[in-house]
């Protein structure tokens, strides 16, 4: 039983009582009627056109669209000039030889109005009890653009945009093969909105996507917005900082990541792409290490690699140094920080404590300014404030130092999800740190190492490929050996065939 | 057991949990142990006695593929009766659960010791039971994936000990058993116990996922420990003398003082905090363990609960008394030998009463319950 | 379950916040330096600590007192000190002639080795004269007193012209009965702190005797652990010329020594064997105009012998035995080592050698006569 979306509410289980007594509206024969149910249904909403006309045949008609949202041209020329004009008759329309896009039939009047919500034209025929939607959406989008926070050097600029279908195509174009499936599925309940899963079918395994599919299909909500939210009800850790999906805006990316086995998961309205399952060190890698040498791809990786441990723990080592093992520090350092730190007043903690959140609060501040202000103040903020502060014997220049350099690693990490859970695990490494010296480091790290490798994605372990141990996976995870060794898709999507470049059966 | 089902681990994992529950205590005391038993011949005594528990080890094997399907418990308590089954498992149970506290009070006493000095002993013991509590409501797989991480970051640890062995004095050694063989006989009592952990086997066993490898596998495992010991057990002999090693309290410590780098010197509190991390394997599979088998003997289900409530009681202990070195001592001694019971001896003897007895049970159980 | 849950957590927390006995880096004096020394019965113990303060004038701070243990002398460190003494970071270790002639020192740097957060790399030092005007030197074109000892000390072992000794190897010397322990000595005199060379001490930790710096090179050329750059300068022929003499330097690089042991008429025989290779650095009216290195290669292979044949008479005429031999001793005459090990120094003395070195000549640096 077809449920009006208007009155249901998704957490209220009168509604569903209620529903049960209304009325099921159906297209009616007579014209006005329809257009008065839509009149009455869709009022205060005056982008909503209904446009009437006497066809060829003399039969009264109307087409009703919302006027943004809809291509005009392709109503007009295609749907109304027909009709008036040219003397199609309704089936040809609908059958598709003069109109480009697919038209359907439909008697309920709650289709019509799911239809023109988004977007579609629906052209009711006085005398018929069906009506005829025709697909004419035409949402106002952006331009294909590199995405800011996902650079690359080399390689191909392009970005998903906010249109359902053009990103679909922009994947279509990387992967122009026969195995590449979607999977389409509908989620929310007041405002539906297409999600569709993105595969190889002769590579992924059918497990990880039967049980993606169950997960999207229970989720009980009235309208996602971000892509985020789809990406919190679906993960099976809720309470972890660590991402469990990648989030990407390039095609690129997602073409590879689907290219091991791993599902891409597109969203309406929105311009990232999730991509599941993934493992931790899935989010330090980037496409552009395949792009370049391999040897610098190594030493680039393994950068990224010192720089998530030196984001981590750098100033968690340096407190624990500083306020309870000093006797570790060679003895002109242990002089000349000694000297430094004399004239701060504050216990290290506290001084990294206030260094890190005004490092935060600059960083957040500076995702709000308009670029042009923005810059000025992160210099003045960042250099002049933290000379000053210095100067004055607020905090100590090492600090500074120290801050600084955890701040760059942090960003060195290509993911922005990776990057904030490692911002806000080293707060707590730094209280240990403070309290309990390097033993407390130790055994942060340990929570740290048992909360990764007890994750799961998908039922993928998140440790993969350390642990379980995979060696013959590491080749494409610490370094990167050359393209002609990576024959085999890596272990951590558990992709049914393993063999690249492998065409299954039926050819491509 | 669907506790079992769900929670299968490789076979690599299975040698590196042998391996990081017997590198433990011992490479911080064996060496001076050893010199004052067995003289500068001691590394011989390594070796006997790596023959001699890798023996053991494949000993438990050889029981635990007698009995297939079953765990050490409903073995017992099978083949010998509910009640004398379940008092032999009682004692197994016991000795588990006093090293696991013992080793975790060690640990405690170390960092007390060495590290942080003024902070209190109930403190760093709530530390370090934190983590552990972690791990155990995980399960055996996590603990299995742990393991291995474990291992591969504390590679690097060893090599360290390369650099004192470059200042060392090979001529202690010199001339090779030079006393004759009794010490290096009196040695192995000592370093027996190093090897100590491989009688998880019994515990693991189950949870192995192709069981063909185990024999390999505890081989390995028991040699990775014995280099581990060699390594240590010769830096220490060549680099003190032995009157010096045996009034040094924890050689392998004082050894690692003296490495000094560029950046960093006093490199035994870095070695020592990350060394935790390695030991917490030892003390994690003890203490899952024992709790497993207390829950097993009283036919309850393993939840966090019980966990918590056995970890509280550590916290809660070290709140009211706290060991010394000399206590510490002892009780390694006491532990020692219980593990020699249930290590070396049990299994000896429980294969043997099954060589002898278990197809008369298993022919009159069919009988049983045929009749039923 | 939750709010017992929530309970322990904030238990665990508030105790965390309760805790907190921390120091920080200002509030401790490290002593950097320490010394003892004797005058008349009373035991004498010195401080040398940075200062950390902008407004203090001075960068160091030394104390001076009198006490009986090392421990009590921390104490009264303490009293003084605007912060708490700590020996994790000490660099140097002090002791004056006069107390190291009559006592055993190493019993009473026993607080160095039982705290466990003390250093074990200092360097022990004994000081030919009063310990006080060493700690007192500070002239205003050097670094702080104990970086400039420090500085000092390595860049000479680095020349092998002294030894460095560590706490740790100090008490390795000590205890270990085929060796006898040897200290860096200095003095200092009108120009400031000079290094005098290795102080021999007897297996009590009493001082015997002194080396120079040229016996110094020798004996590290003699010793297990070889580093550094070996430099002699010995005189070839002595001329009629009283200011300047024959002599020629040079640089003995890739010392290697084989020690044989047996036994011979009931004491120890010991054959040396000493290679090296030398690079002349200085040669002074010598002649080689004729170019028969081989004729001065023998000659100063004779006089090597003779200068090593004199410092090994040396060390036996006082009962020392800095190298090490015992060792050898106890490697390769295990069952005869074993009857006499307590008496090592004297079975030392005993000992018959006969040392040969073996000099090869690389090359004559970038001036050939």
């Amino acid at each position: 039983m077809p449920q009006h979306p208007f009155f249901d509410r998704s957490f209220s289980r009168s509604s569903k009582a209620r529903n049960a007594e209304q009325t099921i509206p159906f297209v009616q024969k007579s014209l006005e009627k329809n257009l008065q149910w839509i009149q009455d249904e869709f009022h205060t909403m005056p982008d909503l056109q209904i446009k009437r006309f006497i066809t060829n045949q003399g039969i009264n008609a109307a087409v009703i669209y919302f006027e943004e949202i809809s291509d005009k041209m392709m109503i007009f020329n295609d749907i109304i000039n027909q009709l008036v004009q040219q003397g199609s008759s309704v089936q040809q329309i609908q059958s598709s030889t003069v109109i480009a896009n697919k038209g359907e039939n439909t008697s309920s009047l709650i289709d019509v109005e799911q239809a023109v919500l988004k977007g579609k034209s629906t052209l009711f025929i006085e005398g018929l009890s069906s009506a005829y939607v025709f697909d004419t959406a035409d949402f106002p989008i952006r331009n294909i653009e590199e995405p800011n926070v996902e650079r690359t050097i080399k390689g191909s600029h392009d970005g998903f945009v906010e249109s359902h279908g053009k990103n679909i195509a922009l994947l279509r174009k990387y992967l122009p093969s026969r195995q590449l499936k979607i999977k389409q599925m509908k989620v929310g309940k007041r405002g539906e909105i297409k999600v569709s899963l993105m595969y190889l079918e002769d590579v992924t395994r059918p497990e990880i996507l039967q049980e993606l599919e169950r997960r999207i299909s229970q989720i009980d909500i009235d309208v996602i917005i971000n892509i985020g939210e789809l990406q919190q009800l679906i993960s099976d850790n809720k309470f972890t900082v660590l991402p469990q999906f990648l989030e990407t805006e390039r095609p690129g990316t997602a073409a590879m990541e689907i290219l091991d086995g791993r599902v891409a998961i597109i969203m309406d309205r929105s311009p990232s792409v999730l991509i599941a399952p993934i493992h931790f060190i899935g989010f330090l890698k980037t496409k552009d290490d395949y792009n370049i040498n391999w040897i610098i791809a190594s030493f680039v990786r393994f950068l990224r690699y010192i720089s998530l441990a030196v984001g981590i723990l750098l100033p968690a080592f340096y407190i624990a140094t500083i306020s309870m093992h000093f006797e570790v520090i060679p003895l002109k350092l242990l002089l000349s920080i000694g000297e430094s730190r004399e004239r701060v007043p504050f216990p290290p903690l506290l001084e990294a404590l206030l260094m890190e959140f005004a490092l935060e609060m600059l960083r957040e501040a500076g995702l709000r300014l308009p670029t042009s202000i923005g810059q000025t103040v992160s210099i003045v903020g960042g250099i002049v404030i933290g000379q000053a502060a210095v100067q004055a014997g607020v905090v100590s220049n090492i600090m500074v130092i120290v801050v600084s350099l955890t701040a760059i690693c942090s960003f060195i990490i290509p993911y922005y999800d990776m990057s904030a859970a490692v911002r806000i695990i080293r707060f707590p490494m730094m209280l240990l740190a403070y309290l309990f010296g390097y033993v407390g480091i130790s055994v942060g790290i340990m929570f740290l190492l048992i909360h990764i490798i007890s994750m799961n994605s998908i039922g993928v372990p998140y440790g993969l490929p350390v642990t379980p141990i995979r060696l013959y996976d590491w080749k494409d995870a610490f370094f990167k050996l050359p393209q002609r060794f990576l024959t085999t898709r890596p272990d951590s999507a558990r992709p049914i065939q393993k063999r690249k470049s492998q065409l299954s059966k039926r050819g491509r | 057991m669907s506790h079992m089902q769900s929670n299968k681990i490789s076979n690599l994992q299975f040698t590196l949990f042998i391996a990081s529950t017997q590198i433990g205590l011992g490479i911080l005391y064996i060496p001076r142990d050893l010199m004052r038993v067995a003289g500068t011949d001691g590394w011989v005594s390594v070796i006997l006695s790596w023959i001699l528990a890798t023996t053991a080890n494949l000993i438990i094997i050889q029981l635990m593929k007698r009995i297939p399907g079953l765990t050490i418990r409903t073995a017992l308590q099978r083949y010998c009766g509910k009640w004398i089954g379940g008092l032999f498992y009682l004692f197994i149970i016991a000795y588990l659960i006093f090293f696991s506290f013992l080793i975790v009070s060690a640990a405690v006493f170390i960092v007390q010791v060495w590290i942080l000095q003024r902070i209190p002993a109930y403190y760093i013991m709530l530390l370090l039971v934190a983590p552990i509590f972690y791990l155990c409501c995980k399960g055996v797989k996590i603990m299995g994936r742990y393991v291995e991480i474990t291992t591969m970051i504390s590679i690097w640890m060893p090599f360290l000990l390369f650099i004192p062995l470059y200042r060392g004095n090979l001529l202690y050694f010199l001339p090779l058993i030079k006393d004759g063989l009794l010490p290096i006989l009196k040695g192995v009592g000592s370093t027996l116990f190093f090897f100590l952990g491989f009688e998880m086997t019994m515990f693991l066993y189950p949870y192995l996922e192709t069981k063909e490898k185990a024999s390999f596998n505890v081989i390995v495992a028991n040699t990775i420990s014995m280099s581990v010991l060699m390594l240590v057990t010769i830096v220490n002999f060549s680099y003190f003398s032995p009157t010096q090693l045996m009034d040094t309290l924890w050689p392998t410590l004082s050894l690692l003082r003296i490495i000094t780098f560029p950046f960093l010197e006093r490199l035994e509190v870095i070695f020592l905090s990350f060394y935790l991390v390695s030991f917490s394997t030892t003390w994690v599979t003890y203490t899952f363990f024992s709790i497993y088998g207390l829950t097993g003997l009283f036919k309850r289900s393993l939840l966090p609960k019980h966990f918590f409530y056995f970890l509280a009681l550590f916290v809660i202990s070290s709140f009211f008394f706290t060991l010394s070195y000399n206590d510490i001592m002892r009780y390694v001694k006491y532990s020692n030998i219980l593990g020699f019971f249930v290590g070396y001896v049990f299994p000896i003897l429980f294969i043997s009463y099954l060589y002898f007895f278990q197809d008369r049970i298993d022919r009159r159980r069919q009988t049983c319950d045929q009749k039923k | 379950m939750r709010p017992k849950k929530m309970i322990l957590l904030l238990t665990i927390l508030s105790l965390l916040l309760v805790s907190c006995t921390k120091t920080d880096i200002e509030d401790q004096t490290f002593s950097l330096l320490s010394g003892i020394d004797k005058k008349g019965n009373q035991l004498y113990f010195y401080s040398v600590a940075p200062v950390f303060h902008a407004e203090a004038k001075k960068k160091i701070e030394e104390y001076e007192v009198k006490s009986h243990t090392m421990r009590t002398a921390r104490n009264e460190f303490d009293s003084r000190a605007t912060a708490l003494s700590m020996a994790n970071k000490l660099q140097l270790f002090l002791v004056g002639k006069g107390l190291v002639k009559e006592h055993n020192i190493f019993a009473l740097m026993d607080v160095l080795y039982r705290d466990v957060t003390s250093g074990s790399n200092a360097r022990v030092v004994m000081v030919d004269g009063p310990v006080k005007d060493v700690i007192k030197f500070a002239p205003e074109n050097r670094p702080r007193l104990p970086i400039y000892l420090t500085k000092l000390i390595d860049a000479a072992y680095l020349r092998n012209l002294t030894q460095r000794v560590t706490l740790l190897e100090f008490q390795w010397q000590m205890i270990e009965p085929g060796i006898t322990p040897y200290i860096t000595e200095i003095m200092l005199d009108k120009q400031g702190i000079k290094l005098k060379g290795i102080a021999l001490l007897n297996n009590h930790g009493k001082y015997v005797n002194s080396l120079d710096l040229n016996e110094s090179v020798m004996l590290s050329m003699l010793m297990r652990k070889k580093q550094g750059t070996y430099s002699l300068t010995v005189p070839i022929k002595k001329g009629d010329d009283k200011v300047m003499n024959k002599y020629m330097s040079a640089t003995y690089t890739s010392v290697k020594d084989k020690v044989k042991v047996s036994m011979r008429e009931g004491h120890f025989h010991f054959d040396v064997e000493l290679k090296m290779d030398a690079n002349i650095t200085e040669s002074i009216h010598l002649v080689t105009r004729d170019r028969n290195y081989l004729q001065v290669e023998k000659k100063l292979k004779k006089i090597l012998d003779k200068d090593f044949k004199i410092l090994i008479k040396k060390l036996q005429k006082n009962k020392v035995d800095p190298i090490g031999y015992g060792l050898y001793a106890q490697a390769y005459q295990y069952k005869n080592w074993k009857k006499i090990k307590d008496r090592w120094p004297e079975e030392f003395a005993k000992a018959t050698f006969s040392l040969k070195t073996n000099v090869k000549f690389k090359y004559p640096g970038s001036v050939q006569e």
